[in-house]
């Protein structure tokens, strides 16, 4: 705790927590411990094996954060890191290239019908798709929804990441089964379709043994069923040395 | 028609619900600036991953640039920012390499109540924690260009 001892704390405390009712302050005691780069503990730095690109992907490149276009869906941010597997240093100016599904299983833009299942709105949209750019500590935002599933696939986030233009990976990151069954069966814009019809282990991508997807995983926390954050730490190498999911 | 009103009641109704939550888990609301010492407990509400987190509320002002710095000596913390229209906007891990404690630097697009969401990487930690909330000066009025 730098800067502050216990006395100012306690003084800071009973001056701005007039409104803190519920829960009375203490004090801390002074910072400890070794500290690390802690997001991920185990695998921070394994390099993230590709996966299939898939036939929904578009050349749009809009480079935004805000992906919705207005899709309804749980409030998800998505803050991704990108890290160098042989260094684990963070790699800024890595573009981030995602997409996903809405929260009914349809992909926008004028691609392949068994993305959109014909959908003309979705077809003449853009949404959930974007690019962004990692910042100097190699962290990139994207403000989206939870994606919504369809028939054969877990809940996915598609995802290609390019530095200088070239290619280090591409490949889908997945979310506990567990949670998004909570978000299906609780958040309004997806009640109505009810839990996914396909788990992570059956995946046709994926699936296999629990473990295989693990490192593909997304660290959530949901607020409620209201709000989601959705951190990811990707590892690349060059396209030379990649493996296959 | 009927499509517009079932997207009507569908989106009032995430609104009601994300309220209710924030409502059910919030525990402080905020003056800025401020400083902060309280305790996360095994009787606050969970996330998913089994930590549990507190909610801070706050009135901001678009366009002010906001400082907020969660630490712990007890517990490794992870920081949130939602704003006004309930959109996760803003978060933080480590503030750096060498820290487990979370900071955000963050300019408000938005006028009106914000959520800070003070929480633990790990699951089931409890502990003390620090919040301080900084530069909460708002922005001056902004000249209006003369047309000569």
């Amino acid at each position: 705790m730098n800067g502050m001892n216990r006395r100012d704390l306690i003084t800071k405390s009973l001056a701005a927590v007039a409104l803190f009712a519920a829960k009375p302050g203490s004090i801390l005691a002074e910072a400890v411990g070794i500290k690390r780069l802690d997001l991920t503990p185990t695998d921070v730095c394994t390099l993230t094996c590709r996966s299939t690109l898939g036939p929904c992907f578009y050349e749009g490149r809009v480079a935004r954060r805000d992906i919705t276009e207005g899709q309804g869906g749980l409030p998800t941010l998505l803050s991704l890191l990108v890290v160098n597997a042989d260094t684990c240093q963070p790699v800024p100016g890595a573009a981030i290239d995602i997409w996903h599904a809405n929260a009914n299983g349809l992909y926008s833009a004028p691609i392949s019908n068994m993305c959109t299942d014909g959908n003309t709105a979705a077809r003449n949209s853009t949404f959930l798709r974007g690019i962004q750019t990692t910042d100097a500590d190699g962290w990139a935002h994207f403000n989206t929804v939870y994606p919504g599933w369809y028939s054969g696939r877990t809940p996915h986030i598609h995802s290609t990441v390019r530095v200088n233009s070239s290619e280090m990976v591409t490949t889908q990151f997945f979310f506990p089964d567990d949670l998004s069954t909570k978000i299906y069966t609780a958040h309004p814009a997806y009640t109505a379709r009810g839990r996914a019809d396909t788990t992570n282990t059956r995946d046709n991508v994926i699936g296999g043994a629990a473990a295989r997807v693990t490192p593909f995983l997304f660290q959530p926390k949901l607020i409620g069923t209201s709000q989601l954050f959705a951190l990811k730490v990707i590892a690349i190498r060059s396209s030379a040395t990649t493996c296959n999911a | 028609v009927q499509r517009l009103i079932m997207r009507t009641l569908t989106f009032l109704a995430a609104l009601f619900a994300a309220e209710a939550a924030l409502a059910q888990c919030t525990n402080a609301t905020l003056t800025c600036p401020a400083t902060i010492a309280a305790v996360l407990s095994a009787d606050d509400c969970a996330s998913y991953d089994g930590s549990r987190y507190d909610l801070l509320q706050f009135s901001g002002t678009a366009g002010t640039t906001l400082t907020i710095q969660l630490r712990s000596s007890g517990f490794d913390t992870f920081l949130g920012l939602i704003d006004p229209a309930g959109v996760p906007i803003a978060d933080n891990d480590d503030v750096s390499p060498g820290s487990t404690d979370s900071k955000i630097t963050h300019t408000l697009g938005a006028s009106g109540t914000w959520t800070i969401v003070a929480n633990s990487v790990q699951p089931a930690v409890v502990g003390d924690y620090e919040l301080v909330v900084s530069g909460c000066a708002a922005p001056g009025p902004r000249r209006r260009s003369v047309r000569h």
